[in-house]
């Protein structure tokens, strides 16, 4: 009676040592993805993968097309504070459909976790009611694995259907991955440990010991894609990042309404300087006459309304949606193909 | 995609093997090594074979992995409330002091690895055993599925497995693991050949 088998290889390495001979004998190596150790069909020596070893890489195709696309947009330039005339100003500069890579895991946790719940009787005496568990959970993790601050992306939380890399029938371009698959799996087990024993010690009142023991069932590397379009409005150049499965969209910036920029620089600023004024006037007659407290009064409320105002007009000259602002202009600079995948 | 050749690190012969072996080989001047997938490596394992004192020739002897590791288990402090009594009667052990850990390092299910490895860890082996340190390779084993840092982490957990299936209700330990040295021993056990279970000899 044996487990589910291990498996050590992705079906791409089978692929891959097709290029592959023997250095001790020439003849054909053999690949069994449930062996660790790859072996000559001849000589029997030796071998093992140096590089992404027992990774399995998916993609999950594409379901919005670029009209779609535009119109989700344009229905989303409708949120408010946004410029009045941007649906019908706004034209659409670049759009282009890439694939970034988000690393996925599912750990299996067993936990030790031991302790007491509190229990109060109608006298108000308390007395501890021991617990200990030993169970096994598991917890999935993701992360992008290029550089987030160029998408304003971390995690993906929509169900993908993705399929294997290798049946793909056409090129698509792929984000390199730049976050390695060791500190990938750093950054999860760290992740989900601090998941586990946030769930071990939510069972009792009060934890006296926790432990817990990982172990990866699965890791692999999706591919997403993510629709980069760029529009102009009035000369200025504008970025929205949507997810091309789900539609929503992720980060993107618009320029904000020319009439609450007004009415937060012009009204609340300019009254809020205003009563800045007449506070501190007020001051001054009251610091003459001996009486501080009005001038106080004065100077906060009209120092509050300022900053309201000020406030109101920053968040008034564009809107950002998520993340940080996404930069305009950006084109991918390296584009690798999925033939090309290792 | 790199490939990397595997040569024994104890007399630089090139390793060679099939399907089967598992994470540990052994090359032709009888050393065995062990494989590192992450990190491409290999490193020298001793080994041992635990033969039986009588064979039943009408049943299969297979022998299965254990990673071995001889421990000074420095048990500071330790809280479990309730249950001394049946401990005693029962004869539980609680492992500390000087320890032998033993974590079955075959394809088996979960339940059943961590059976065996608790028996062993605390029963360890009768006095009388056969132990060889040189043998050959020829012998019926199942392949080795843990490497040996993966199976030190999985004694702690038997450690710990131990302690809360004691009589009583744990509520704190605090311990350290000083180990003095691991090797691979492989068990003599029957297959049951209709279940695909293995009985234990020893």
């Amino acid at each position: 009676m044996n487990t589910e088998s291990i498996k050590y290889a992705s079906p791409e390495m089978h692929k891959n040592l097709e290029e592959y001979s023997c250095q001790f004998c020439g003849a054909k190596l053999v690949l069994d993805i449930y062996e660790p150790v790859i072996y000559c069909g001849h000589c029997r020596g030796a071998y093992v993968s140096t590089t992404f070893y027992g990774v399995e890489k998916y993609v999950a195709p594409a379901k919005i097309s670029d009209d779609e696309a535009w119109e989700k947009i344009k229905r989303w330039f409708r949120h408010k504070g946004g410029a009045k005339d941007l649906e019908t100003h706004a034209k659409l500069s670049a759009l282009q459909t890439v694939y970034i890579p988000f690393w996925k895991t599912v750990t299996e946790v067993r936990v030790v976790v031991c302790g007491y719940n509190v229990r109060t009787d109608s006298d108000g005496n308390e007395s501890h009611d021991l617990v200990k568990y030993m169970y096994k959970n598991s917890y999935p993790w993701n992360s992008i694995a290029c550089d987030q601050s160029e998408y304003g992306l971390f995690t993906y939380d929509t169900d993908v259907d993705a399929k294997p890399i290798l049946e793909l029938e056409r090129s698509i371009p792929l984000v390199p991955v730049t976050l390695s698959e060791t500190d990938a799996k750093d950054i999860s087990y760290e992740d989900v440990t601090g998941r586990a024993k946030d769930d071990a010690m939510s069972k009792m009142d009060e934890c006296t010991f926790c432990q817990v023991f990982l172990k990866i069932k699965s890791f692999k590397l999706i591919y997403l894609p993510y629709l980069q379009v760029s529009y102009n409005y009035k000369g200025k150049e504008y970025s929205v990042v949507m997810n091309g499965i789900s539609g929503n969209i992720e980060v993107g910036n618009m320029p904000g309404d020319r009439g609450r920029q007004a009415n937060g620089f012009g009204f609340r600023l300019g009254a809020g300087s205003a009563v800045m004024g007449v506070g501190a006037g007020v001051a001054i007659v009251f610091i003459i006459s001996g009486s501080v407290l009005g001038a106080i009064i004065g100077l906060i409320v009209g120092g509050i309304l300022a900053a309201w105002g000020y406030s109101y007009y920053e968040k008034s000259l564009h809107i950002l949606q998520y993340g940080s602002e996404v930069r305009t202009g950006d084109q991918i600079t390296e584009v690798v193909t999925a033939n090309e995948v290792n | 995609m790199g490939l990397k050749p595997l040569s024994c690190p104890e007399c630089g012969e090139a390793l060679k093997g099939e399907a089967g072996n598992g994470l540990v080989l052994g090359c032709t001047n009888n050393h065995y090594v062990g494989v590192k997938v992450d990190t491409h490596n290999v490193y020298s394992v001793p080994a041992q074979l635990v033969k039986p004192n009588q064979v039943d020739p009408k049943r299969k002897l297979v022998f299965l992995p254990f990673w071995v590791f001889n421990l000074f288990i420095d048990v500071s402090d330790r809280k479990i409330r309730g249950g001394g009594v049946w401990r005693f009667i029962t004869g539980q052990k609680l492992l500390s002091g000087d320890s032998t850990m033993y974590v079955c390092a075959a394809n088996l299910p979960e339940k059943n690895v961590d059976e065996l490895s608790k028996h062993y860890s605390i029963n360890n082996l009768p006095a009388d055993s056969i132990i060889s340190d040189i043998f050959r390779e020829d012998f019926n084993k199942l392949p080795v599925i843990m490497d040996e840092e993966t199976a030190y982490q999985h004694a702690h957990y038997i450690f710990l497995k131990n302690e809360f299936d004691a009589s009583g209700t744990l509520q704190w330990i605090k311990y350290k693991f000083d180990l003095k040295g691991w090797r691979l021993v492989y068990l003599p056990f029957y297959m049951d050949q209709r279940s695909g279970t293995y009985d234990r000899i020893i």
